[in-house]
């Protein structure tokens, strides 16, 4: 009877399961993309780029992730701006997280050596080669425990965009035990189920912390 | 630590193109409506695992309404407070789900004719032995209701509870009662007997004797000035209300 209840829910959370990984796919690129820009902004040399970085990043840090998934979802098509569930979720979640890796990033460039950036300009290398080849890959590194943590962190979190109508793992998992009344074993799948998908990650990136650190110390 | 400024460029437009790139706009055919129905309104509209769709009273009576008017439904979860805001922005274009009609809702939106009607049943703790016929039985103690249904507003209206709490759903509200941390739940009746007839939690009864007092319609649900759509909706409803294809439904689904 358990294990029988267990086959007929696992195809309908798995469905879930893997949307709940293209959100956090999806929204994770779109996370990084906006707080290396953000980053890269908020540390211009021009005051009013750097300011209006600065006020974007508290205003979505200052905002619950909830309110704003609500907001893009609910509120935008009253501006004429139309998403799908799916589309207003991966850029609710994008733009959220984009102020924590923003974060992420800045320490992680500002952590770089300003005596290597002057070393690349006396040798004659341009700004964009700089940031690819001395900057980032440096500020990579020292920011890798941060990002991995970030990454699990919205694993997590994209259980938010079951409430615009999102039909991932969380919202798989309330649909089943409310026809079925079953709470224990669904609830206890879906615990497990995102075990699986974040432990493995938690692993990749302390492989990788190791890995890094140890390049370092050569 | 200064420079970067064309590279900077570069990320932003990237990313703004990346974001534009994602917004599409969905075309929708006269023969065709998209439906909203909540996934855990048991045994109006659920999930049935068998199939991975939504089913139940409220999906069929959709269903054969669209089929009556000439066009098929496409019915997609939706908690249910977010039904509203899903009709009013666009997202669907029909609501069939447990929803009662009052003032407030129909200021917002457009009602059908009712296909169905009830009011709010009143559960307790298996243990419980009290009678409970009017809400005064339960003054100060703290009481439970669904989100976004029409008893959170009644019970706060009416006062004298030590709290009233909100709920996501059905079952939720259920739990909390057996484990004592509520006192008493309310919930759409229909819905709450069919739950506790079908073994949902053994811990908690349905008060027979407890007197509805906010009996309502159940309606289809539209957008606000949609009278096209209304007007075949109300059409067909009148006609399966003739033919006794409704009360079929009702019947089948042991609501009656």
């Amino acid at each position: 009877m358990l294990l029988q209840n267990m086959l007929d829910f696992l195809p309908i959370l798995l469905r879930g399961a893997w949307v709940t990984v293209e959100v956090t796919f999806y929204a994770f690129i779109l996370s990084s993309l906006l707080g290396l820009a953000l980053a890269l902004l908020k540390m211009s040399h021009w005051r009013a780029l750097a300011l209006t970085a600065a006020s974007v990043i508290n205003i979505i840090r200052g905002l619950p992730i909830i309110v704003q998934l609500f907001y893009i979802y609910f509120v935008l098509p009253e501006f004429g701006l139309q998403l799908s569930a799916f589309q207003a979720g991966v850029i609710g979640l994008g733009i959220a997280y984009s102020a924590y890796q923003a974060e992420n990033f800045r320490a992680g460039i500002e952590a770089v050596d300003p005596g290597q950036i002057e070393a690349a300009q006396s040798i004659g290398m341009r700004n964009p080669m700089i940031l690819r080849r001395v900057v980032l890959p440096q500020a990579f590194r020292i920011a890798l425990p941060p990002y991995g943590n970030t990454l699990v962190m919205m694993l997590k979190d994209s259980s938010l965009v079951s409430t615009i109508t999102v039909l991932e793992m969380t919202r798989a998992g309330q649909m089943i035990a409310s026809s079925t009344f079953q709470n224990m074993t669904v609830y206890t799948m879906v615990a497990i189920l995102y075990l699986l998908l974040s432990l493995p990650l938690v692993f990749v990136v302390r492989r990788l912390e190791i890995r890094s650190g140890k390049g370092r110390t050569k | 630590m200064k420079p970067f400024a064309t590279l900077r460029q570069h990320l932003l437009s990237a990313t703004l193109l990346f974001a534009v790139a994602c917004i599409s706009t969905t075309a929708m055919a006269q023969t065709s409506y998209t439906v909203g129905a909540t996934s855990t309104g048991v045994p109006f509209t659920f999930l049935d695992i068998k199939t991975n769709k939504l089913q139940g009273m409220m999906v069929d009576t959709v269903t054969l309404i669209g089929k009556n008017a000439g066009f098929s439904v496409n019915v997609q979860q939706t908690p249910f407070a977010a039904l509203i805001p899903s009709l009013t922005s666009n997202k669907i274009d029909i609501i069939a789900a447990a929803m009662l009609k009052t003032a407030a809702r129909a200021q917002i939106v457009d009602f059908s004719d009712p296909v169905y009607s009830y009011g709010e049943g009143l559960f307790v703790n298996a243990e419980d032995k009290r009678s409970y016929k009017t809400l005064d039985d339960l003054k100060d103690e703290i009481v439970g209701a669904q989100v976004g249904t029409v008893f959170v507003d009644a019970l706060n209206k009416k006062g004298g509870f030590k709290e009233v709490r909100v709920y996501d759903s059905v079952a939720d509200m259920m739990r909390d009662v057996a484990l004592g941390r509520i006192k008493a739940g309310f919930g759409d009746r229909p819905i709450v007997a069919y739950q506790l007839a079908q073994g949902a939690n053994a811990q908690v009864r349905l008060v027979k004797e407890y007197q509805s007092t906010l009996m309502g319609d159940v309606c289809l649900v539209v957008r606000k000035g949609d009278s096209q759509l209304l007007a075949r909706l109300n059409k067909a409803i009148a006609t399966a209300k003739s033919d006794g294809s409704i009360a079929r439904i009702v019947q089948q689904w042991g609501l009656n």
